[in-house]
This record gives structure tokens, sequence and C-alpha cells, in this order.
């Protein structure tokens, strides 16, 4: 709960950091030009030659009756500068009609945020829904590759062990990539149509292999008195396993398994690799496409928010299973 | 009829010798106190009789069945696999460290085995458990988890868990060194009137109090080797083996 809170306050100070920071810098001369814009200028008042104009502004197109100019920006950054040489150039008695009131008044940072929402939601979602799916199904396949790494049998243990070697000793980058692009190469049977099913198949076969560790690591701190005991008992291994061990070892899971959760909510980030739009893929398209390194701080604050529910539910698990202690 | 014998057991664990060739049996009802130094093999000769450590060479009779001959490390004769089980389950152990189950209750603890092994359904087990509970003194513990309660109430209890099996024969080992030194008496209370009330048992026991009072039969092991064997008077009184009235002398 005061996770929660401490999660939420740090969001809010963000959010109004940012729009302080850009309240200074939002004005005529800034660079963030949304939309195209229409100036008039009236130089009823002092002399501004056409032609210097002309020449100063690069990229606007002009109109002009009588003494008004009518100048149409098309959208992009220079015509700010364009726009402060047309400054420049009045006298007093001059007048500037601005026509379209957005180029001026420059969206505040909360506004700017708000409209980039759906997008990064909607990014998110493809993150947290990733993460979480690709996590549970790696927790079924993990617990067999632990019983494997632990197991008398020579070829299920050592087929447990090359396959841990395997997917934690290359690159996720690239698995994910030879998963979307390399399995087609091998036999067009292999193909996997969605983007998304490629990354969610990447990440189970390689979270598996990190968890079949925490797994493994869990069962073999559990006492082998425990085992003995179990044994002296007349359970089965298995049956050892099942109601002895394995709800012992839930607990010491929990801690390494959430922390699993949230680096692998950050390694999402590259499903990039195959053109997946999570949210930290979808940020860095806004910064370009907007030049503004604004939509960090809302970004930064999701995944925050995503890290601090996993943290909170496992928080309570731990607490609900460490009731016998 | 003996319930538990051994011929020659032989255990190694790689070069060393821990016990070499261990020739013991304890008869229906009687109670067999194994008493010695540190390292003599106690522990060992307990686990290998229940299949916690195979043994390297040697013969195990349960209930005057071979339930399996060894021989330098390869298995001679073995019975079937699920008599081999059944024989086994007429064991029921009771450890240094106690080994309770510590995610369950006092009564899940209890009927866990009864419940996966015996085949006993849930309610029939839960009133089980209260009886097991109730005979070590445990009643009001039924629903506690083993960290709430003492050492000795540990002890009992895990008792109690392993009379729910009904075994033929208890083994011990070393049930109360765990224990701080006020909670020894009450589990040696419910030893002595498990010993009453007709149990067989094998007592690997540092305590000579209650070895010479409750046991019927003494063995003094020493480097893997049952020394001397023989009623608690003799053995106490008048040892003959050397290391044996040593190692008395050493701790009387
Ligand atoms: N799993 C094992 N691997 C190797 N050596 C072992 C193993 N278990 C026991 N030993 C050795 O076997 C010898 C006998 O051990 P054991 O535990 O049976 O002695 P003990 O008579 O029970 O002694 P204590 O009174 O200390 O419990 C010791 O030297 C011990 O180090
Ligand atoms: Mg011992």
């Amino acid at each position: 709960m005061r996770k929660a809170a401490v999660v939420i306050a740090a969001v809010l100070i963000m959010l109004a950091v940012s729009s302080c920071a850009s309240g200074s810098l939002s004005g005529l001369y800034e660079e963030d030009v949304l939309r195209p814009a229409r100036v008039k200028l009236d130089f009823s008042g002092d002399s501004v030659t056409l032609t210097s104009l002309k020449g100063d502004l690069l990229t606007g197109t002009f109109t002009a009756s009588g003494d008004v100019v009518e100048i149409t920006f098309p959208p992009a950054e220079a015509h700010a500068l364009g726009l402060r040489q047309v400054m420049n150039g009045l006298r007093s008695g001059d007048k500037i009609i601005f026509e379209d009131y957005t180029f001026l008044r420059m969206p505040s940072a909360l506004e700017k945020i708000i409209s980039w929402m759906p997008a990064l939601l909607n990014a998110s979602w493809i993150t947290l829904s990733l993460t979480v799916l690709s996590v549970c199904a790696a927790l079924i396949l993990s617990v067999f590759l632990a019983l494997g790494k632990l197991s008398k049998n020579f070829i299920t243990r050592n087929l447990s062990n090359a396959y841990v070697f395997f997917f934690r000793g290359t690159p996720l980058l690239m698995q994910i990539f030879f998963i979307y692009y390399g399995l087609p190469l091998i036999h067009s049977a292999l193909t996997i149509q969605s983007r998304y099913m490629a990354a969610f198949i990447a990440f189970t076969l390689n979270i598996a292999a990190y968890v079949a560790e925490i797994i493994r690591a869990a069962i073999q701190s559990i006492d082998k008195g425990q085992m003995e005991a179990s044994k002296a008992l007349g359970l089965s291994y298995a049956q050892a396993m099942r109601l002895v061990i394995i709800p012992q070892a839930y607990r010491r899971m929990i801690p390494p398994i959430c922390n699993e959760f949230v680096m692998v909510l950050k390694d999402t980030s590259l499903v990039f690799v195959i053109g997946l739009m999570d949210l930290t893929s979808q940020t860095r398209k806004i910064q370009s496409s907007n030049n503004t390194t604004l939509v960090f701080i809302p970004a930064m604050a999701l995944y925050l928010v995503m890290t601090s529910v996993f943290t909170s539910v496992f928080n309570r698990l731990e607490e609900r299973l460490s009731r016998y202690e | 009829m003996s319930v538990v014998r051994t011929e020659n057991l032989c255990k190694s664990f790689g070069q060393l010798e821990v016990l070499k060739d261990v020739s013991l049996s304890v008869e229906q009802g009687e109670v067999l106190a194994i008493i010695g130094p540190s390292g003599a093999g106690k522990s060992t000769y307990l686990r290998a009789l229940n299949h916690l450590e195979t043994i390297t060479s040697g013969k195990l009779y349960i209930d005057d069945i071979l339930v399996e001959e060894w021989h330098h490390g390869h298995m001679k004769s073995k019975l079937p696999h699920k008599e081999h089980a059944r024989l086994l389950l007429k064991m029921g152990m009771v450890f240094q460290r106690f080994n309770l189950f510590p995610h369950l209750t006092a009564a899940e603890n209890v009927m866990l085995a009864p419940v996966h092994v015996g085949g006993v359904s849930k309610t029939e087990a839960r009133k089980l458990a209260e009886e097991q509970l109730e005979k070590v003194g445990l009643s009001d513990k039924i629903n506690e988890y083993p960290s709430k309660l003492s050492g000795g109430q540990q002890q009992r209890m895990a008792i109690a868990r392993a009379l729910a099996m009904h075994p033929e024969i208890m083994l011990f080992d070393e049930p109360t060194s765990a224990l701080d030194p006020e909670l020894v008496g009450e589990v040696l209370g419910v030893m002595k009137n498990l010993a009453k009330s007709g149990m067989t048992m094998i007592v690997v026991t540092h305590e000579m109090g209650f070895a010479r009072e409750a046991a019927n039969r003494v063995v003094f092991m020493c480097d893997g080797v049952a020394a001397e064997e023989g009623s608690p008077d003799e053995l106490f009184t008048n040892p003959q083996n050397p290391r044996a009235k040593q190692f008395l002398q050493s701790i009387l």
C-alpha cells in the first residue's frame, strides 16, 4: 500500500516538474510546430518590403493584398525561424493577426502527455501482456526443467542442462530475431505469422531457463531432512516433491521470480527487432516524431506503475505463504 | 520372531567403512538401545535399516523376510518394489532434528502419510491425527504450525506423525540431543509409555538413564562395529570391551 502511494507521488511530481519546465519554454519561438499555421501580417504602420520578407521566409507561401501579407506555414520546425525574422522586420504599429491560434499557444506538457496517452497505453498493454503471459508459460516449463536438472537420469539431466546452457548463454535479442526471421528459413512450416506470438515464444523459452535455475536453487535450499522424513513415512519421490518440498520452495522462489517479472518487463523492449510496438518502441517513436524528450516521463511512470503492481502482488503472496514461519 | 534383523551389514562411503559386519536382531516388543561415541555409525545403521542409505554388503530382514541382500555394492536380491515398500512401512523413524513439515499444521503433519500413502480418507486421517496427538500430549496444539511449538513439543509431534502409520517398530535417532535439558524429560516420558505399550523400538541415545530404565538390551557401537551387546545391567555395570568401559566412564 505504502509502495503504491510512493509511486503515485513520484508520477505526480514528474508531471508537475514537466509542466513547469515547458511553461517557461513555451512561446512564439518554440520549435514545436504541431500544425500548419496561417499568420496575417499588417504592414500599414511602417514599411517592410515584400522582397526582403520573401528572402527571409524561406519556406512560407505568401499572398499579398494591400498592406496585408498572408503567410501559410507548412508543418516543419524551420518556420519558427522564419516567423522570428518577420517579427524582427516589424515596426511599431504593424499588426500580426494569428488565424491559427494553436501555432502560438503551445500545448501544455500535460496536454501533450494526454494526447500521447492512448498510444502509450496501447503499447503498455503489449509490454504487460507479453511479460505476464510469457513468465506464466515459462513457470510451467521451468518446473519440468528444474526437476530435470535435479533428476538422477543422465539423459533428462543433461537435456535440461543443455537447454539452460543455450538459452542463458545466448542473447535474448538474437533468440527473438531467430524465432521470427530465422525459423522460416529452416523450414517454411516453422513460420510464425504473428510478431506477438513470436515474441511470446522467444520470451517463454528464454525466461524458462532463468526460472528453472531459480526453482532448482529453491528446491535445493530445502533441508535434506524433509526428503528423508517423507521417505521414512513412505512417500514416493514425486509425492515428497509435490506435497513437501515444492510447497516450501514456493516461498523462497517468490522474491527472485518477482525480480524476474520486473526484468522481463524491461527486456520486452527488445521486441523492436521484429517490429512490435511495445512501450519503449512507442516512446522512441513519439520522441523522434515530436522531437521531445518529454514523452519519457509518462513512459517511465507507466513502467513504474506496472513494476509496482508486480511487487505488491508478490509481496502479498509472500506474506500469505510466510504464515507458518 | 524378529521384527528387524541384519546379517553382516556393511556400509562404506567411498573408502570410508562406516559399518563393518553389523549383525543385530530385534524381537517383537523389545527395546534395543544403541550407544557409542560420535562417528561410530549409529545413525548410519538406523538409516540403512530404513533405506535412507543403500547398504554395501549384507542382508536385511524385516519380519523374517529377506528384504534385500548386497554384496560389495552389488544388489544380489531385492523384493519386488511393492512388497519392499510395504515392509519398509513397518518402520517408523524419529530424527534428531525432528524434520517436521514446517508448512503444515500438527494435524496435517500427522495426516499426510496416512492420506497419501495409506489411502485413508481425510476425515478418518483427521481422527487418527487427533488420537495420535493426544497420545503424545499435544491435543491443544492440533492446529499449530511446528514453528510455534517448543523443541520437546515438536519431537513429540514427530513421534505422533510416525505412529500414525501404525509401524511395527520405531527407530529413534538421538531423539533428545537437540533439546534443551528441561525438555528432554517430556520426550523420554512419551517414549517410555510407548515401550510399555509393547512397541518394538531401536533407540540411538546418549541418555544412559533412559537406556538403563527402558531398554531390554543395549548395544555398544564403536568404529562401525557392534562391539558389545547385553542387558543394561551387564553392560553398564560390568562392560567387557575396553572401549565400552572407557566410553561409559567418560559419560557417567
Ligand atoms: N553421507 C555421508 N558421506 C560420507 N560420510 C558419511 C556420511 N554420513 C556419515 N558419514 C560418516 O560416517 C561416520 C559415521 O557417521 P554416523 O552419523 O553414523 O555416526 P554416529 O554414530 O551417528 O555419530 P553421532 O553420535 O555424532 O551422531 C562418520 O565418520 C561420518 O562422517
Ligand atoms: Mg548420529
